[in-house]
């Protein structure tokens, strides 16, 4: 299924928006370019601040309004049924992308995106040493409220790749040897004449009751 | 403890009763692809033959009846078999990596083992063995590809040596028993040397250039008896003392009417000294010339002609020398044999052998010669062919027995539902014609009295016979005999199809082959990869059921092969070539016929259907794909007009590569959408059908190094839903992915041993949207429950039980390194084990969290057999609910039903009839009886 190398991408436009670098180092952090699209060709949306090469607290920053055409265009694919697709760079560090390949790409449906008045909720995943893997975009919420809006309202999310559990020998060791020591204490607690022969003194009881009640008949 | 008292009681209802092995299940035993066969040697007719296979197997078959006798299976890290001998002692072999072994010939226990040549990393190529008195034992003779290395067969102290050898040059080594001498021929480019070593001490060697100037190649020469070697050079034959590496003769073959010589055939594979003076040259226009190497020089004894040569072999035992001559017109194969010396052919015992266009071409023949007292001479074929299979054939053309050792490899397999008997079917075919309602009345009545009427017959002939009580099956549960469905539809249609590209139907219920297919038009050189297609089940007739399978070249751009077939019967048809195909999709609508059809995606990114036309719902489905491109997962979806486009892409990190990946059945059923808690709220199951799930490991594989990222996401929306990295972790990765879950195996590289992580995935406490699933409507993530389990043995596959309506537990299959199926409740993959067990937990049926999984033995689905090598397990549902069809491939074929909570719905063999009838009317007389008694005491009360 995978492995296959030759692969026309689907992208017509192959030429590239002339950014001189999608990602600059801002003081401590780093800005990527967020480009979306209504058909073939990207064009910049705005920018995710990256504080640190990790994401954590990152923000999207100087998002450009939507034009009257490019709302139109937005309509159309609405009514085609069609997606609306965002982009960033795969490395938040390095020079510009040079071509298709560096890109991750998100799709969400454009009617959507519509109802969501523009709001939108982006997740990012990285590895943690400044490459992205993935790009997501959603809905900040789904509904069919429509306000004349141009301007978008982002949220962003960056998460890494969490490690994942491990068998807890450790745990598991802990909760067997807090047993064997309760059972220790239990066992070391002095039990009374009657708790440790009651198996001796009960038959006879018994046997005395019973030849009581014997004898009163 | 009390856990252990816990685990031991829930399992117990698992095992297996000592009558009922043997009764639904099933096992078939392989060896694979004959790399080599070698027979008893005996003078007389043997009774055994030795195989070694590509798949490293091991067997000993008898020659008789093709049964295997014993079969050792060799691990992955020995390599390939070099070779097997046959010898006094036993049976001897050689792996690529350097392990000899001697195996006893009657019961295949293992004698003794040891490593030929102690450099580590050689890659033996070729064995010989030279025989030598009891007292410094056999010599056995290796070559690798550093240089030859001798061992002295003492059987309690094997002892080696190593003459390291030029690696550039070409060699070829023969052995001289009489000697005991090692023969190293050496061509280089421009000089043909020959290297003389004594077999007892590889320090002692002699070296003789033979022909300076000559570049042929080591084919091109033979060595004969008493150091006598003859080569080919530019048209003429060259007879050199190798001892003093002068010319002795010369034979121009243009003057003796040779031209276009093919090869040069010795008398005896490695071994020189039984030569004799002979052998045979083959050339252009299937001619064989018999020659003969005297004082007199190179002469010609006999020459004949074969139209359609096809393979010459020398057979030698004790004083007889006879050439087998085999010729192949495509449509007959044809062996006779000639005696060595005077050049007659013995008519009488020629073979004849009908080849099938259904077995593919002959790949390779190996002939057993034996004496017999009537005749001098009798011999043996033995055929491989190209579907795998192994015939034995015997004089003048009959059959003996044949192998399907293709089998071995199976890659693929869908399991059938059988028709209904004929009354079933008329009343079927009633219900698929479309009419009114009334006409479908009649024709419903029609059909049932029909079926009533059908049904009263044939308990009358049981009757009559006084089979109405006996099983006609040995299955208690299936008692329709035929290929006919049973209530419980637990007898189904195996089809499997295996590597080398040939189908088979196989009976569940037995295991026996009921048709066979070879595809033809599959270029065999190439790997190719199988998927099979449902189209049409058995439950549209008149409409015959229908399977499509795909073969697809999977490293080069080849031609893809179509063929659609009827798996019942196994009538083929096959399907002109279509464009390279990317990937095929079915489509999950049928068409008015009930036939649903394929979606190929092409390599030019174009679309295309088969059948072609459909009836128009194309555009009403939206449909999406997802492809694994260098390191980027690229997410399509298909427009309108039957067009693709490119939607969303991510990239896996360049750090790892993709080892494994699992989507979710297309078809899967899932019974319950939450699960309940113990505080009486409800916990929703993510039944995304989307899923994928990926494991991705390291390209560095050190051990503190090496890690797995576990990437799950939409296969629609390209989200990646949740991912997670395990540290100091490599493949092999095995992936079960089914309703809310996920489980997957790895090695852990640094504690050394199998780890399992289960994932849970679960919406919360309310549910998004009930009715419909969209991926498009997923807002949140959802909430991931893990954990991890040591698994204190090797998995070799993985799989999950399917029942008919989900409702039953599921059990997880395991196929063990060890050669065993093992199956675990799913509940012990429960993230939410607890380590401290409470009481809420236990309300819950959760068991307490213990971090090493128990293997108890009576949850081994294979009781006491050994499954070796599994590689795949299938699994697919009864109409009976509580039960699951698992068939098992790998060397072995297992076929088995499983239980997962018990048969709870129907009743145990052994249930007491007699006993419950007897109370039940016990009581139903009692009830009457008491009721006529109260009466009496009523009417008695009234009258006082």
């Amino acid at each position: 299924m995978w492995c296959n190398p030759i692969f026309v991408l689907l992208f017509e436009c192959s030429y590239l928006l002339s950014f001189a670098a999608t990602s600059q180092d801002v003081g401590s952090g780093y800005l990527l370019s967020l480009e979306h699209s209504f058909g073939d060709t990207f064009t910049k949306r705005g920018d995710i601040y990256f504080p640190n090469v990790k994401g954590e607290n990152a923000v999207v920053q100087n998002e450009i309004a939507l034009s009257m055409e490019e709302i139109k265009e937005l309509e159309k694919l609405a009514i085609n049924d069609d997606f609306y697709r965002v982009r960033v760079s795969t490395k938040v560090l390095g020079a510009a992308p040079s071509s298709e390949d560096s890109y991750v790409v998100g799709i969400m449906p454009a009617k959507q995106l519509l109802e969501a008045n523009l709001s939108t909720k982006i997740d990012i995943l990285t590895d943690g040493i400044g490459n992205i893997i993935s790009i997501g975009i959603t809905p900040s919420s789904f509904g069919i409220m429509q306000v004349e809006e141009n301007e978008f309202d982002s949220s962003v999310t960056v998460s890494m790749p969490t490690t994942a559990t491990v068998p807890d020998t450790y745990g598991y060791l802990n909760k067997m040897e807090m047993e064997r020591r309760k059972k220790e204490i239990a066992d070391k607690q002095p039990t009374s004449f009657f708790g440790k022969y009651w198996m001796y003194i009960l038959p006879v009881v018994v046997f005395v009751m019973m030849s009581n009640a014997a004898q009163q008949q | 403890m009390k856990v252990l008292v816990y685990i031991l009681f829930l399992c117990s209802v698992h095992g297996l009763h000592d009558d009922e092995i043997g009764k639904y299940d099933w096992k078939k035993e392989f060896v694979g692809n004959a790399d080599h066969v070698e027979f008893e040697s005996s003078v007389s007719v043997s009774k055994y033959l030795f195989v070694a296979s590509r798949l490293n197997a091991l067997a000993c078959l008898n020659s008789r009846t093709g049964e295997i006798i014993w079969r050792k299976i060799l691990g992955e890290a020995e390599g390939k078999f070099v070779g097997i001998k046959h010898t006094k002692e036993g049976l001897l072999t050689v792996t690529s990596s350097g392990v000899a072994r001697l195996w006893e010939t009657n019961s295949g226990s293992l004698k003794w083992e040891a490593v030929v040549g102690a450099t580590p990393n050689i890659t033996i190529t070729s064995f010989m063995m030279i025989e030598r008195n009891y007292n410094v034992g056999n010599l056995l003779v290796a070559t690798s590809d550093n240089g030859v290395h001798t061992m002295a067969m003492l059987s309690n102290n094997p002892r080696g040596e190593t003459l390291t050898l030029d690696v550039a040059t070409d060699k070829k080594i023969s052995i001289d028993t009489t000697m005991g001498n090692i023969i190293v021929l050496e061509a280089e480019p421009t000089k043909l040397s020959a290297t003389i070593v004594d077999g007892g001490n590889v320090e002692s060697y002699r070296e003789v250039v033979v022909a300076d100037g000559w570049g042929g190649g080591v084919a091109q020469l033979i060595i004969l008896e008493t150091n006598q070697l003859v080569y080919l050079d530019d048209g003429s034959l060259y007879l050199v003392d190798l001892t003093l590496g002068a010319t002795k003769a010369t034979l121009r073959l243009d003057e003796v009417g040779i031209n276009e010589v093919e090869k040069l055939i010795p008398i005896n594979d490695d071994e020189v000294s039984t030569r004799g003076g002979w052998f045979v040259l083959q050339h252009e226009g299937g001619n064989v010339v018999f020659m003969e190497v005297g004082d007199a020089g190179i002469k010609i004894t006999w020459r004949k002609t074969f139209p359609n040569l096809f393979d010459v072999q020398f057979k030698r035992l004790s004083s007889e020398t006879f050439l087998f001559v085999t010729t192949n017109n495509g449509s007959e194969l044809k062996t006779i044999a000639i005696d060595a010396k005077t050049g007659l052919i013995d008519e009488t015992s020629m073979i004849r052998f009908n080849l099938n266009n259904d077995d593919g071409k002959v790949d390779k023949i190996f002939i057993n010669m034996f004496l017999k007292r009537s005749t001098p001479l009798g011999f043996r074929l033995l055929l491989q062919c190209e579907d795998g299979s192994l015939t034995l054939v015997v004089n003048p053309n009959r059959e003996v027995w044949r192998r399907q050792e293709s089998l071995a490899e199976v890659v693929g397999v869908v399991m059938i539902d059988l028709p209904l008997s004929g009354a079933g079917l008329e009343f079927e075919g009633g219900g698929a014609e479309r009419n009114v309602v009334a006409d479908m009345f009649v024709k419903r009545i029609k059909a049932q009295s029909q079926q009533l009427l059908s049904w009263v017959q044939q308990t009358l002939k049981e009757i009559e016979a006084g089979t109405l009580f006996k099983h006609k099956t040995r299955d208690p549960l299936i008692q329709v005999e035929g290929l006919t469905r049973d209530p419980f539809s637990l007898h189904k249609m195996i089809v499997v199809v295996t590597r080398s590209g040939v189908v088979f139907g196989i009976d569940s219920l037995t295991g026996d082959i009921v048709w066979r297919h070879f595809i033809v038009g599959l270029d065999r050189s190439l790997t190719w990869k199988y998927d099979f297609y449902v189209q049409r089940t058995t439950a549209h007739f008149p409409h015959p059921p229908l399977v499509a399978l795909l073969a697809l070249a999977s490293n080069q751009p080849a031609q893809p092969v179509l063929v659609t077939f009827n798996p019942i019967t196994g009538d083929f048809n096959e399907h002109s070539a279509t464009k390279p195909i990317k990937q095929t999709m079915i489509l999950p609508t049928p068409d008015v016929d009930h036939l649903r059809h394929l979606l190929f995606l092409h390599q030019d990114d174009s679309l295309t259907l088969f059948p072609p036309t459909h009836g128009g719902s194309m555009t009403s489905l939206k449909l999406f794909f997802y492809d694994v491109i260098d390191g980027w997962v690229v997410g399509y979806a298909v427009n309108s007009d039957i067009t693709i486009k490119q939607t969303w892409k991510f990239k896996i990190p360049s750090t790892h590569h993709v080892i494994s990946m699992l989507g979710k059945n297309m078809l899967e059923k899932v019974d319950s959408v939450g699960r309940p808690l113990a505080d009486r709220s409800v916990i929703f199951k993510y039944l995304n059908p989307n899923l994928v799930a990926m494991v991705a490991g390291s390209v560095d594989d050190a051990v503190d190094r090496a890690n797995l990222l576990l990437i799950v996401f939409d296969g629609v929306t390209g989200k990646v839903v949740y991912t997670n990295t395990h540290k100091k972790a490599s493949g092999p990765v095995h992936i079960v992915h089914s309703e809310n879950w996920i489980i997957y195996s790895y090695w852990n590289t640094k504690a050394r041993r199998t780890e399992l992580t289960s994932i849970e995935l679960y919406e919360g406490k309310s549910q998004h949207n009930k009715t419909t699933f969209s991926s498009f409507h997923l807002q949140a993530n959802p909430m991931v429950m893990q954990q991890s389990y040591i698994f204190p043995t090797g998995i070799s596959c993985m799989g999950v039980s399917h029942t008919d309506k989900a409702i039953t537990a599921r059990q997880i299959l395991f196929g063990l390194k060890r050669g065993a199926l093992f199956g675990l409740p799913r509940r012990f993959f429960d993230p939410r084990r607890p380590l401290v067990l409470e009481e809420s937990h236990r309300e819950e049926g959760l068991i307490q969290y213990m971090p090493e999984i128990p293997i108890p033995p009576e949850l081994f689905v294979s009781y006491n057999l050994s499954v070796e090598m599994i590689n795949g397990i299938y699994s697919s549902p009864a109409a009976l609910e509580s039960t699951s069809l698992v068939f098992v491939t790998g060397i072995d074929i297992f076929f088995t039903r499983i239980q997962p909570s018990k048969m709870f719905d129907v009743l145990k063999e052994d249930f007491d009839h007699m006993f419950i009838s007897l109370v039940l009317i016990g009581m139903f007389v009692a009830a009457l009886v008491a009721r006529r008694m109260s009466q009496i005491k009523q009417l008695k009360k009234s009258w006082r």
